[in-house]
Order: C-alpha cells, then structure tokens, then sequence
C-alpha cells in the first residue's frame, strides 16, 4: 500500500501543478488550459492555453486528444476585408525560452464533433501531444462562451 | 520671312487648344458625373444611408416564415454567423449579450438579428438553442441557401464555404456586425476589433439614446 502510494506520488511530481491551474512536465509549463461553454447542441468548440518552454530547443505542440470531441485541430482566424476565414495551422510552435498563448491573435484549438456540450464548472480531461515533450495529461477548466485569451489572462493574473 | 511663321504658330495654338479641350474632358468633366456606385440608383457599395432593408424571405428560429417587414420601423444589429464557428461568432453573440444588458430598457429599441450562413447544418432546431443561450433576445434566422445568399449580397456581404480537413467544412462570414437605423439604412459597423465602450456608444447612438 505505501509502495503503491510512493508510486502514485512520484508519478504526480513528473506532472507538477505550476501555480494556480497550470502543469509542468519537464522545460514545459502549460497555463491556465480552458474552453469555452458551449450553448446546448452545439458540435464544434474552442479550446485556449498558454505554453511556456524553459528549454533550449523549440518544441511543437502537434495535437490535443479529448474524449469531449471527435477531433481537435488549430486554426488562426483571419479578417481581410471584413471577411473572416479559418487558416489550419499544422502544430503550435513555442520557441526555445518563449512561450506561444493561444487565443491570441485568431488563433485557437477547434474541438470538432462534441460528444457533449461543454459546461460552466466543468473539468475536462485531455492530452497534449508535443514533438519533444510527449505527452501532456491535462485538464481543461470550462469559462464563459465568449471569454477571450486576453480575459481569462487579466481574470487570472498571468 | 516674317508672314511663314504666323500660320505655324497659328497651327500649334489650336493644337493645344485641342489638348487643352481634350484634357478637361478626360479630367475634369468625370467629376461632375455620378460616381460610379451610384448609377441609377443601382448602390454597389456599402456607405452611410444606403438601403439595407431590401425584401427576404427567411425561417425565423420559431420555425416560422419571416420578412424585411418584421424588421421594419426599429433599429437593427446583423450578425452573420454559423453554428460550428468555435471562435469568432460565440464571441460576437457574448458580446451582443453583454451589450443588450448595458443597454437595459433601451434593448428593446433593437433587433439583435443573428443570420445563419450555414442553414444546411443550422436548421430551426440548431439555431434556437444557440442563439437563446446567449441572449433570448437574440433572434435567429435560417431558411433556404438561395435565400440567405440573395439576403446577404443585398445588404453588401458574402459568405462561402471552406473545406476542412477530415470531411467537414467551415464557412467564410462577415467579422463585423451591420447596424441599420429604424428608416433601413446602413449605420455602420460594429468592428470585432473594437473595445465594448465603443460598441455600445454606437448602439445608443443608433437606438437614439
């Protein structure tokens, strides 16, 4: 029982929780992960998260496995003319020392095919798959619908 | 010698005259003509005043069978959107929220009017939930797609279709919302990139608060 427990332990160090809702897992730091509530019947929803890397080689967040959509893809939303397009974006790159916040700037992970509507209160389990890092377990806390990068960033002091 | 050069003079001075004559009709006449996207009364551009009220027939989100009409005699906000948009229409239908409460009594001077570009997926089934999660005062529209394409390009926007990976398809829609005074005309724009103190200086304004 204490083995198991030790076990247990030092497989939640290799994914430490940063300060406030945040992860950890070697030169990566995940920040505040979050989707936004989806109304009732809603099938597509949009997902946010800031990446940090404190390592000396950029890295590449190249997908996001959730049980809660079909698939996940990145798109930038881009306004020409008045007119708004996605543009797929293949991965999300995060510069060696940088870090990349998505949500800004159009850009956003698109949960296709929701098996559920996402809800206020929520916590929503999921992976992010890096090229160097592997993967992530996470979880995504759920915000308003229409809460943007910039405001979960002030609502949450990063 | 001295009566040769008269009728040469004379020749290169009623040639510049010719050039001065042509000149200002190339320049100067095309001013005084009405502008290309005003020719007889055809409006091809969007502008301040321009007629925004021409006759649709749409699906409201009750399932029922609407026209310009209902819209008539009040100021109205046009948002045109789709339903599997993950990021840019939940932002703008959370705003128009956000901004009906500030406006407070004044809200019922103004149709919130959100048109779907997506009536293949966003039947009256789809759309009424969607847009009543952000506001119920939110009125949706569907309706055929020739219907909502002719309604569309007759208030001076577009919409198209975008393949994605994996089969599915996302749509190409206007970011900003279409404001239109109680006459039908075109008031402006709410634009994505503005801050929600500006946007609900303009709605008072168009509300006439």
């Amino acid at each position: 029982m204490r083995r198991l427990l030790l076990a247990a332990l030092a497989a939640m160090s290799l994914v430490l929780p940063a300060s406030g809702h945040g992860y950890k897992a070697g030169t990566i730091e995940i920040v505040h992960p979050f989707l936004r509530a989806t109304p009732p019947g809603a099938r597509t929803g949009a997902g946010y998260l800031v990446i940090r890397n404190e390592g000396s080689e950029p890295d590449r967040l190249v997908g996001i496995e959730t049980e809660a959509a079909e698939r996940v893809t990145f798109h930038r939303t881009v306004t020409e003319n008045d007119v708004a397009r996605m543009v797929p974006l293949e991965a999300i790159e995060i510069p060696a020392g940088g870090e990349y916040r998505l949500g800004l700037d159009g850009t956003h992970a698109m949960l296709e095919g929701l098996t559920a509507p996402i809800g206020l209160g929520q916590l929503i389990p999921g992976t992010l798959v890096f090229e160097k890092a592997g993967r992530i377990d996470m979880e995504f806390e759920v915000e308003p619908a229409g809460t943007s990068q910039e405001d979960a960033m002030q609502a949450h002091g990063h | 010698m001295a009566t040769r050069p008269v009728p040469r003079l004379r020749t290169i001075r009623a040639l510049l005259w010719v050039v001065v004559a042509i000149l200002a009709a190339v320049l100067i006449v095309p001013r005084f003509l009405p502008q290309p996207d005003v020719v007889a009364g055809a409006v091809t551009s969007l502008g301040p005043g321009v007629a925004m009220d021409a006759p649709f027939e749409l699906v409201d989100e009750d399932g029922k069978d609407v026209t310009e009409a209902a819209f008539a005699g009040k100021a109205s906000a046009w948002f045109y959107g789709f339903t599997h948009c993950p990021d840019v229409c939940p932002t703008a239908l959370a705003e128009m929220a956000t901004l009906l409460q500030q406006l407070g009594a004044d809200a019922a001077r103004l149709n919130a009017v959100f048109v779907t570009v997506d009536p293949e997926r966003d039947t009256v089934d789809v759309i009424k939930p969607y847009v009543d999660y952000f506001d119920p005062r939110i009125i949706g529209l569907t309706g055929g797609l020739p219907n909502i394409a002719a309604m569309v390009k007759a208030r001076f926007a577009s919409f198209e279709k975008l393949p994605l990976d994996g089969g599915d398809y996302a749509m190409q829609h206007p970011a900003s919302i279409y404001l239109v005074d109680a006459q039908g005309a075109f008031a402006g724009t709410l634009d994505p990139e503005e801050g929600l103190d500006t946007k609900l200086a303009k709605l008072k304004k168009l509300v006439g608060v």
